[in-house]
């Protein structure tokens, strides 16, 4: 693995290969959270629909 | 009153000139501290698992990272972290990123100031801009909008972190630290 830095002085480009250290630090580091997923109440909130309107369309009031 | 005839000015500590005066009336500023926009070098995101520009001057005050057509080669989300001589910091962010399209979600992020690509193969366009606040706690905000080009999502950001000192440099990389730049290019404006 790699990275590259630029210099932005001096316009300088390099490729600079990870140090064992900096691989280590990125194998220790836990899988990536999923993004939090919504709950049933803001996924109703997003569609527009209130709970009377879903209650209604779905014959149940 | 006397003219004084030179053409070059520099600070005793500078290793180059500060002023070049020119023989038509005119200066050249080697770097304009404050009141000026000044490019970076854009640089090809097709390699390498972080990107950072570094030597970013002690009296910028705010900092544009643009994103142009950027892609990952996985699905680890995207991090921003900023940096001093020291290093990059790596904790101490507060913030949240969301993605918003077909399917929506958000989350947040304590390691950098993040975008949540939602697990896909985002190309990215659009940029960051991050903002010194309080100079005296060198604590900086950001805020961010991209928009993909390979699907109708559109992600936003905003945050803030303290750094330990002057702020030098920034780093753009994944949550995971493995996967890799394989498209587009970025570049930063700064300015004080």
């Amino acid at each position: 693995m790699e990275r590259i830095e630029v210099n932005v002085i001096t316009g300088e480009q390099r490729t600079i290969p990870l140090t064992a250290e900096e691989i280590a630090e990125i194998q220790s580091r836990p899988q990536p959270e999923p993004p939090a997923e919504l709950t049933a109440e803001e996924k109703l909130e997003r569609s527009g629909l209130t709970v009377a309107e879903l209650k209604s369309l779905l014959g149940l009031d | 009153m006397s003219t004084l005839k030179t053409t070059n000015i520099a600070h005793p500590s500078a290793t180059g000139t500060n002023i070049v005066l020119n023989s038509d009336d005119s200066a050249t500023f080697s770097q304009i501290a404050g009141g000026a926009i000044t490019s970076g070098t854009s640089v090809a995101s097709t390699s390498g698992t972080s990107i950072d520009f570094t030597s970013i001057p002690s009296w910028v005050k705010r900092i544009t990272v643009m994103f142009d057509g950027v892609s990952t080669n996985g699905g680890s989300n995207w991090l921003v972290r900023l940096g001093t001589s020291s290093g990059v910091a790596s904790s101490g962010y507060l913030g949240s990123g969301s993605y918003n399209g077909s399917a929506n979600g958000g989350g947040n992020s304590t390691t950098g100031f993040i975008h949540l690509i939602g697990g896909g193969s985002q190309i990215m366009h659009g940029s960051m801009i991050i903002s010194l606040i309080n100079p005296s706690t060198n604590k900086w905000t950001q805020q961010s909008i991209l928009g993909d080009s390979s699907q109708a999502f559109t992600f936003i950001s905003g945050g803030t972190v303290s750094l330990s000192g002057t702020l030098d440099r920034v780093r753009i990389t994944t949550v995971n630290g493995t996967d890799t730049f394989d498209a587009g290019t970025i570049n930063i404006l700064y300015e004080g």
